[in-house]
């Protein structure tokens, strides 16, 4: 190893950073040795602070090792069988808040793939409901994408690698209700975008080249849920991925917010709609298709109440209770009425399962409050 | 447990949802003021109200009748009505259909307004368009002059169009409302959208009959289990196998589903103990009880006391559904019982096996009631 990138590493793991000297020191480690920086934005509810990080059992936990008014870092324990030490691994992992909101924090790993997913995923998947992924919907992710070259002067972006999703069919029994497939197709944004729609589909991940004057200045990704990796200039990519991905919190909260009749004066409903405006369910067929991807939301339960030629069905979120009911009574677009408990993230995710599964629409409020 | 098992309960809730739809639809016509297109706050309907007939009422004096819905639109002017999606197959059992409209044609007491009593109301019968041969029998007994009504009597039909967009119709078949645009909208058949009947029914889903078991089970479940349960510390790292306890007790239940899922919510938050007082208890505590039994007879929660007052439900993050409670209810004795044995003989499922609860103690502050729960 070059003694300027030991000594780098040295710095990383001995001195404490606030967040602009972190993302220097991160900038000039990519600069100095190949490496790459792998990065999860997340929201994080009070508990977290509340328990200063202190997250998870004994299958995966975290411990906070030092922090600075706006970058900290933890180390994660990772365990495949809680009952056998020898299993455990550990993980160096930093993070750093946002300045627009110290609740929203993004976890990077730097130069560590395992660190990335055996650490942050994992601590992530076992705090689901205390550290809030992204979702991000294809307008979302395609519009901090186009940014990017230009806030970053960048003259083109060349997809390298793409990780798809396919809508298919749920009710013809594939679990999940999608085709996964990655690609390689060395070509722009506006075609792999094209592709992408043509075909029914999503990214899970999208990975490019970026240039300017002709030469490569790095490469990087961005993920459906908000999952960023740099090869070079890290500070770039947390500056024009990380934070727009941050900002859709702050977008999700303002629409999915104040939405659960318990919080309504007289417990009435603040349903939303989700419009397809095509008449995507003109066909009694799209209605059975919705109703067998909605019974696969993977994170909670779905009673179906009727199920043709209309749909009304009622869905209980496991992540943190939230309820609400799906109607399918108009040939454009799904009702969801939420209910007495019904959090920002709750609905997100079942409408987010929606997206992914059965097609994307464009959210708006329900008029008439009941 | 099988589809075909299955099936006469999800068609009996199918059942007991259209009856509320029909009922909401209704209110919907009579509140809805499609000029200012905006609700007429004046207008008021009650579900279920206790009512009392006159000593002069030819069918039972000085009784008390439940019609299904009361409207009252003003000191002056009010209808009741009576809605049947169903009716038996054999004619001469109508009459006891028509009996209970002639009941409420009567100078009726306990109307949530300053007297009690209204100058005169409509009586209106809402049946489904494919009962419609009834108003066939009405007016044969009107003409022949052994059926007589001093009210207005009205019927309407009512049936769920699935076209491109779904929407309820309901067409004056019989008679004229006595409320002016009410009246004027019926000149032709309206039609009122899916949209708007499965907002209202966002909250108004229990009313006064006895729904079927599982759907009471289902909403307790999601409703107030899962919410109590999601309240507690443990709830985040709750494995799919471990058991959260809940503690709950049948009132508290009961309670909290009249004041957030009947129709119940239709009363003002500031209405006097004179308009609340003959209101339904809706869930009665008799279904709630018969649906914590059901849990606890498929082992999902136990009794705490003798006089099953108390229980405990085992919250697991499983895949339960409607589905799901109406196959453990038919393995119960209570679910045979109601739906034949027959279904319980093909029975596959049994109560699930036990698993120990994470902790032995209730979730949530126990202090904290139902309605302040978050």
């Amino acid at each position: 190893m070059p003694p300027l990138v030991k000594e780098l590493l040295n710095r990383l793991s001995s001195r404490r950073f606030e967040r602009g000297a972190l993302l220097e020191a991160l900038d000039t480690a990519l600069g100095i040795a190949p490496g790459f920086v792998h990065a999860a934005t997340v929201l994080t509810t009070p508990l977290v602070e509340r328990e200063q990080w202190r997250l998870g059992g004994r299958r995966c936990r975290s411990t906070l090792i030092w922090q600075t008014t706006d970058a900290f870092k933890l180390e994660i324990k990772s365990r495949h069988d809680p009952d056998d030490p020898d299993t455990e691994q550990k993980y160096s992992i930093f993070g750093i808040r946002h300045e627009s909101r110290p609740d929203v924090v993004t976890l990077l790993s730097f130069a560590d793939r395992s660190g990335f997913s055996d650490g942050i995923r994992r601590l992530i998947r076992f705090n689901r409901r205390d550290l809030i992924v992204a979702s991000l919907s294809d307008k979302r992710f395609r519009a901090i994408l186009e940014a990017f070259p230009t806030a970053e002067t960048l003259d083109e972006l060349l997809v390298k690698r793409a990780s798809v999703k396919l809508r298919v069919d749920p009710a013809q029994g594939r679990r999940p209700p999608g085709f996964s497939s990655v690609a390689w197709p060395e070509s722009t944004l506006q075609q792999a975008f094209q592709w992408v729609w043509d075909n029914n589909g999503w990214f899970v991940t999208l990975a490019f080249t970026a240039f300017r004057a002709n030469r490569e200045v790095g490469r990087f990704s961005l993920g459906r849920r908000g999952e960023v990796f740099a090869t070079q200039r890290f500070s770039s990519a947390f500056r024009s991925l990380c934070v727009p991905v941050a900002l859709t919190f702050e977008q999700d909260e303002r629409f999915f917010g104040h939405r659960a009749r318990r919080e309504l004066e007289f417990r009435e409903t603040r349903p939303l709609v989700i419009d397809y405006g095509r008449g995507v369910f003109a066909e009694r067929e799209s209605v059975r298709q919705f109703a067998a991807a909605l019974k696969m939301f993977p994170y909670g339960s779905v009673s179906v109440y009727h199920g043709n030629p209309y749909l009304h069905a009622a869905v209980l979120d496991q992540v943190d209770g939230s309820s609400m009911e799906i109607w399918v009574a108009n040939a454009n677009r799904v009702l969801v009425v939420p209910q007495m408990r019904a959090t920002v993230w709750g609905l997100k995710r079942v409408v987010q399962h929606i997206y992914d599964t059965f097609g994307e629409g464009d959210l708006a409020d329900y008029g008439a409050p009941a | 447990m099988t589809a075909e098992g299955i099936a006469p309960i999800l068609a009996a809730i199918d059942d007991y949802e259209n009856t509320a739809f029909a009922m909401l639809g209704l209110s919907n016509l009579y509140r809805f003021d499609d000029q200012a297109q905006s609700f007429r706050e004046h207008v008021r309907f009650y579900q279920g109200r206790r009512l009392t007939t006159s000593p002069a009422n030819r069918r039972s004096p000085s009784t008390d009748v439940t019609p299904d819905l009361a409207i009252v639109v003003n000191d002056d002017s009010a209808s009741v009505a009576e809605v049947k999606m169903s009716l038996p197959g054999d004619r001469s059992l109508w009459g006891k259909t028509i009996e209970q409209l002639e009941r409420y044609d009567d100078d009726l007491l306990g109307w949530p307004v300053s007297a009690g009593r209204v100058d005169t109301h409509d009586v209106i019968l809402v049946v489904h368009q494919m009962r419609i041969a009834i108003v066939d029998v009405i007016k044969s007994r009107l003409d022949a002059g052994d059926l007589k009504f001093e009210r207005p009597f009205v019927v309407l039909s009512f049936i769920r169009s699935d076209q491109r967009d779904m929407f309820f119709l309901f067409r004056l078949e019989f008679g004229k409302p006595t409320f002016k645009p009410v009246r004027q909208k019926l000149a032709s058949p309206v039609s009122i959208p899916g949209d708007v009947i499965a907002v209202y029914y966002g909250r108004f889903k229990l009313w006064d009959s006895r729904p079927p078991i599982p759907y009471v089970m289902d909403l307790i479940w999601r409703e107030v289990v899962a919410d109590r349960a999601a309240s507690d510390d443990r709830f985040p790292s709750l494995r799919r196998n471990s058991r959260l306890p809940v503690e709950l007790s049948v009132s508290e239940i009961a309670a909290y589903l009249q004041e957030n899922f009947s129709f119940d919510q239709s009363l003002a938050i500031d209405a006097s103990d004179a308009e609340r007082q003959r209101q339904p208890s809706v869930p009665r505590v008799e279904w709630v009880r018969a649906a914590i039994s059901a849990f606890v007879d498929c082992g999902q929660g136990r009794w705490l006391d003798e006089q099953r007052a108390r229980c405990v439900i085992d919250y697991q993050k499983q895949k339960l559904n409607v589905e799901e409670f109406a196959a453990r209810y038919l393995s119960t004795a209570a679910g045979i019982q109601e739906y034949g044995g027959q279904i319980g003989m093909f029975t596959e499922v049994g109560p699930p096996p036990k698993t120990p609860p994470v902790e032995a103690q209730g979730a949530g502050p126990k202090d904290e009631g139902l309605r302040n729960a978050k």
